[in-house]
């Protein structure tokens, strides 16, 4: 589903945040992208989405390679892709409602789609009463099953989410990694960015470990060492 | 189609109302700049009417009474070709009554009660005379001699009454152009600078749309279409100030003593509504191009 080949990014001139990286994610897989901050997790997740484009390698998207692509397909790569953000990324002055109904909107799908499809994933995300709430009368934890919702509500093939538990504390952070799990079962491939010891040690999945930019390990169901 | 429709027009005019008092700015700016160019065409049009006589290096009109015989006319004609030197016979023209009434129309535009006297019957004859020499003592003794002939009503030349409206036609010209060039520019700017404000009041929200998939165009179009409803209703605005300055100046031209000429500078009313019709398509173009690069330029927010 996702193949990186020797990639390298470097901002600026001199500055690499990502060295000679190779891997590969199966469809259906759910991988955690560890290490310290700075060490390149976010910006592996910002290539795969095709918001940077590497200097070198080459970045393969359900076999297409996605830096070959031209600017006016890239919106058509991100609508299989849904994306997740440790500040969450709410309209604030949209409703829950609103908020997930908006990314079905924004490509254009009917009004029909949207009334069926926007209540069956706040369901889903257990914020079925909550629709017509703003996001400021939400605590941490619903503001980021809203954004999962909204990331989810397309039915994307790839989920990508950048620290999605930073900002909640341990008990709502386990709530939104059940939601993530539940995703992943329904075959939705996971990609999740985080340096929190305790989440990844509770889940044992497969991790991919970084150090200022090169990769350091692979390992299928892994700890946080 | 329809939901994307409904979207454009709704972002639309919710950003519309957010930017209130830049998108005033931006449309009082643009008013006054379409304005002045919708000014400049009248005026250059009302200069064009009071020259249309003397176009083609005219310098000289030989008038001959209506009621002269083809003999005499050929008589005045046969004249003016004897000094081949001093004419240039390929640019000698002879309007008869039909081609002069047309003309007199067009110059008498602003004073319909001299129109109403003459008719195409009535109305003198003129042959337009293009000298090849630039010596103005010898251009008026010719003059000083064609009036001299049987059935001539009268000589007029370029230099008594054309030079000095031509300079200030060229002069007036210049000022008006450049300066509703200059402000259409600062329009176009104000507009850029509204959609800047209103893209990065939403920059999350475009941020959002590009990572859920959303095209450019259809991030730019609500923009698009902020710009050119700002540039229309400017246009609206000028057409709305041309029609009450083209009639304030005709019934202003009405008053002066028929004769005189200025008569002449009154606009036919449907070139008016031609220079309104160019005026709302300039302000809805450069609204929608100016915010359109605008958009494309900070769609990376």
């Amino acid at each position: 589903m996702i193949r990186l080949d020797n990639v390298t990014k470097v901002y600026g001139t001199d500055s690499v945040a990502v060295r000679d990286v190779s891997f590969d994610i199966g469809k259906g897989d759910f991988v955690f992208l560890v290490g310290p901050s700075g060490s390149g997790k976010s910006t592996l997740l910002r290539l795969m989405n095709r918001q940077e484009r590497p200097e070198r390698g080459d970045v393969w998207i359900a076999g297409r390679n996605i830096n070959e692509l031209s600017d006016s397909r890239v919106p058509f790569l991100r609508r299989g892709m849904g994306n997740v953000f440790q500040d969450y990324k709410l309209l604030s002055n949209k409703t829950v409602f609103e908020n997930v109904a908006f990314a079905l909107e924004v490509i254009g799908k009917p009004r029909h789609v949207i009334r069926q499809q926007v209540p069956a994933v706040l369901e889903l995300v257990g914020l079925e009463d909550k629709h017509d709430r703003l996001p400021d009368q939400l605590s941490g934890g619903e503001q980021q099953r809203v954004s999962i919702a909204r990331a989810f509500v397309n039915r994307p093939l790839i989920m990508l989410a950048d620290e999605p538990t930073g900002n909640l504390d341990p008990a709502t952070g386990e709530g939104i990694m059940q939601l993530l799990d539940s995703i992943n079962r329904s075959g939705t491939t996971v990609v999740m960015a985080t340096h929190d010891h305790r989440i990844v040690n509770m889940m044992r999945k497969r991790v991919i470990q970084l150090d200022r930019g090169v990769l350091v390990r692979d390992q299928e169901r892994g700890v946080y060492e | 189609m329809w939901s994307r429709i409904a979207y454009a027009f709704r972002e639309t005019w919710a950003s519309f109302r957010r930017n209130l008092t830049l998108t005033a700015a931006a449309v009082v700016t643009s008013a006054i700049s379409l304005l002045l160019v919708g000014a400049t065409f009248l005026i250059q049009r009302g200069f064009d009417n009071l020259l249309v006589r003397w176009k083609g290096d005219v310098q000289m009109i030989v008038f001959v009474a209506s009621d002269a015989a083809p003999e005499q006319i050929a008589y005045i004609e046969e004249v003016i070709k004897s000094q081949p030197a001093v004419i240039d016979l390929n640019n000698l023209k002879y309007l008869d009554k039909a081609a002069s009434f047309e003309e007199a129309k067009v110059i008498f535009t602003g004073d319909p009660t001299l129109l109403s006297l003459l008719t195409p019957e009535t109305i003198p004859t003129q042959f337009k005379v293009v000298p090849l020499t630039g010596d103005a003592a010898l251009v008026r003794s010719l003059a000083e001699q064609y009036r001299g002939l049987p059935k001539v009503e009268g000589v007029s030349l370029a230099e008594d009454e054309f030079q000095v409206i031509s300079t200030l036609s060229g002069f007036v010209r210049t000022v008006t152009i450049v300066m509703s060039v200059v402000l259409l520019g600062v329009a176009v700017a104000l507009i850029w600078n509204t959609i800047r404000t209103a893209m990065f009041a939403r920059r999350r929200e475009i941020e959002v749309m590009k990572l859920v998939g959303a095209t450019n165009w259809f991030i730019r179009i609500p923009f698009m279409l902020e710009g050119l409803l700002q540039g229309l209703i400017g246009g609206v605005a000028s057409c709305g100030g041309l029609w009450a300055l083209n009639r304030a100046w005709t019934s202003g031209v009405a008053g002066f003593k028929p004769g005189t000429g200025i008569s002449a500078l009154v606009v036919p009313g449907s070139y008016v509504n031609g220079v309104m019709l160019m005026l709302l398509v300039i302000g809805a173009l450069a609204g929608a191009i100016g915010s359109g690069i605008a958009a494309s330029r900070f769609l990376d927010v």
